[in-house]
């Protein structure tokens, strides 16, 4: 089996808060091959946009720290890797989109000058070079009238617009990976299909991988190959979309299928009534004993509360799933 | 943007109006200059006499009608210590003042950015601490104590500067930068804290800003997010306390020049009080007021230069 874009493995994420040890993400595994769109799902909180930012290490440290595990990206060890090699995969072969538009660009700053810097230090082009780039770049990301832009500030620029301008910075250079945090979640409705269509049609026509953090699964759905669902910290399920989508196996999943409104149903009795998960996120303050689902699960046992379910394979197809009772007797 | 600049100097007239009559009736309170003329001696005959040549026994009002007069008509009056005019004097002195406020200003940045900046990259660690430290010290010496202590240490110790004295700029930069650094050094630590302070502060509230993960996730050095994209984001606040700084080295300034003897216009003031030279007292407090408000103006439009969400209309 060949190794896979980036791998992820054992991920342990802390952070040290004057009220205690934050266990922000626990164990958290999976892998993406090259070219595919990995989802990443849950609720507020969950860690997933954690986990997506310590891939390249951008939380803050202190309070955020890396307490275990492997990132491997193109074989190469990132949790081990020094600041400055780091420093030249961000930006030029994984890329990352941000959740608010409004302010992840610098206000003082002009689109221009925030656009051809990656380029201009990672590939050593001259500024004229540069500037020729960024407008292609701009015109394939749909930005109206692009040689005007590049001399505009971010004010100026609408939402939508904004975020366009963080894909092609997020892409400029090309990247093997992009990664999303919730990249649509700050935008108008009629927007958000839109800026997802460009991702997607940009990611393929690079070749790039791409995380796509978010809480909506309606976008998951159109974008996704693969589907990790996260809660609490910990990866509850993993699989292909269709599979997902048609067999979620978590109850966890079933009830985040099951809150979405105008959906098929894919829990018995389901009304046009929103059904919502009973409960409250667990705090991570604490480590959890057991399975970090089990108050809010009708299903739960003595087993779910004494004994932190795996993430184990469940048939052959590669959905996995952490749950004592998926599958046979949930 | 030329409309506000027009709408803003004319905004200006009630305050330099309101500063006239301040001052007019401050250099009053100062006492009788006529007696101070007159001597020791001088019988209440020859006091009257300087008063009716000074037009002191006339109404406050007329005499500020009077005052007011000549100033709308570019005349400042005439010391009645000397008999030079008042502009004629300003114009003597001002060119020490202005050298000596030119080295603060530049002292005060250069100190005073940097070890914000540092203080802000490496908050709450030693060199943070360090700095904060030299700060308030900054800020609780008083400006004679450090002027001394600068004499005592780099003119007299170890005697590398001149203790005191002016050399004009025309006689060369290195005599004319040897006199003026003491000085300014000692009254620009003050402003460097100030600066530090806020600098710190500001970059401390724009580091943690969504755009800063943005430039390091497009894995740009250390230094250019910091340098580049943070600071010119926290710009604004470091140019108002700068700015602020100009105008208060006015208070300033009359200390230093008098530890260091620097024949400017502070010297100039503190002389004039001590003799109830009114016309003198007057004339350089408006001059210093007209300043104050015209550094105010160019603050106000360096902000639109600085952050380009920024626009005057």
């Amino acid at each position: 089996m060949t190794e896979p874009l980036l791998r992820i493995d054992q991920l342990r994420v802390r952070f040290d808060t004057p009220e205690g040890v934050v266990h922000a993400v626990n164990d958290v595994s999976f892998q993406v091959g090259a070219g595919e769109t990995l989802a990443i799902v849950g609720e507020s909180g969950c860690g997933k946009s954690v986990t997506a930012l310590s891939i390249l290490r951008l939380l803050p440290s202190p309070p955020a720290r890396l307490a275990g595990g492997s990132i491997r990206f193109q074989g190469q060890e990132l949790t081990s890797l020094g600041e400055t090699a780091l420093r030249q995969l961000r930006g030029d072969r994984i890329g990352m989109v941000f959740q608010e538009p409004m302010t992840s660009l610098n206000p003082v700053l002009t689109i221009g000058r925030r656009l051809t810097e990656g380029l201009r230090r990672h590939h050593g082009l001259s500024r004229r070079a540069a500037r020729e780039r960024v407008l292609a770049l701009l015109e394939r990301v749909q930005i109206p009238d692009p040689s005007r832009r590049l001399d505009q500030y971010p004010h100026e620029l609408s939402g939508g617009m904004r975020q366009r301008v963080m894909i092609a910075i997020a892409v400029a250079c090309a990247p093997s990976l992009l990664i999303a945090d919730e990249p649509t979640t700050a935008l108008d409705v009629t927007i958000q299909a839109q800026v997802l269509d460009l991702i997607g049609e940009l990611c393929e026509a690079m070749g790039t991988a791409v995380i796509l953090v978010t809480h909506d699964l309606g976008v998951v759905g159109d974008v996704a190959d693969r589907v990790v669902v996260m809660y609490a910290g910990r990866v509850v399920e993993d699989a292909a979309v269709d599979d997902l989508f048609s067999r979620p196996l978590h109850p966890y999943t079933q009830g985040l299928f099951a809150a979405r409104p105008n959906l098929t149903p894919t829990v018995a009795g389901q009304r046009a009534r929103l059904t919502e998960i009973p409960g409250m996120v667990p705090s991570l303050r604490a480590g959890v004993t057991g399975c970090a689902f089990a108050p809010r699960c009708r299903a739960a046992t003595a087993q779910c509360r004494a004994q932190t379910p795996l993430l184990r394979p469940f048939d052959s197809s590669g959905h996995a799933v952490a749950c004592h009772h998926a599958g046979g007797d949930a | 943007m030329l409309g506000y600049v027009l709408r803003r100097l004319v905004a200006t007239i009630p305050v330099v109006i309101v500063v006239a009559v301040v001052v007019f009736l401050l250099a009053r309170l100062a006492g009788d200059p006529a007696s101070v003329i007159a001597g020791e001696n001088a019988t209440a005959e020859q006091i009257a006499q300087i008063r009716n040549r000074l037009g002191l026994d006339q109404p406050l009002l007329v005499q500020f009608a009077r005052w007011s007069w000549s100033i709308a008509h570019g005349d400042l009056g005439v010391s009645i210590f000397t008999n030079t005019p008042v502009a004629q004097l300003i114009v003597q002195r001002i060119g020490p003042t202005f050298s000596l406020a030119v080295v603060t200003i530049v002292l005060a940045i250069l100190l005073g950015i940097p070890s914000g900046v540092l203080a802000a990259v490496f908050v709450r660690r030693v060199p943070d601490r360090v700095i904060m430290m030299l700060a308030v010290a900054g800020f609780s010496i008083p400006i004679f104590v450090l002027a001394y202590l600068l004499i005592l240490g780099f003119a007299i110790s170890w005697p590398i500067l001149p203790v005191q004295g002016y050399t004009p700029l025309a006689r060369g930069v290195l005599p004319w930068l040897g006199n003026l650094i003491l000085p300014g050094l000692a009254l620009a630590l003050v402003y460097a804290a100030l600066i530090a302070r806020t600098t710190r502060a500001a970059l401390l509230d724009v580091l943690a800003e969504d755009y800063i993960r943005t430039a390091r996730a497009k894995g740009l050095l250390p230094r250019e997010v910091v340098w580049l994209h943070a600071l010119k984001a926290a710009s604004v606040p470091i140019a108002t306390v700068i700015g602020i700084g100009i105008a208060l080295l006015v208070g300033g300034a009359v200390v230093i020049e008098t530890v260091f003897a620097i024949p400017g216009l502070g010297r100039l003031t503190v002389d004039a009080i001590a003799r109830r030279d009114f016309p003198v007292i007057q004339g350089v407090i408006l001059l210093f007021s007209g300043i104050y408000v015209l550094i105010n103006l160019l603050i106000d439009l360096s902000y639109t230069w600085l952050d380009p969400r920024v626009r005057f209309t």
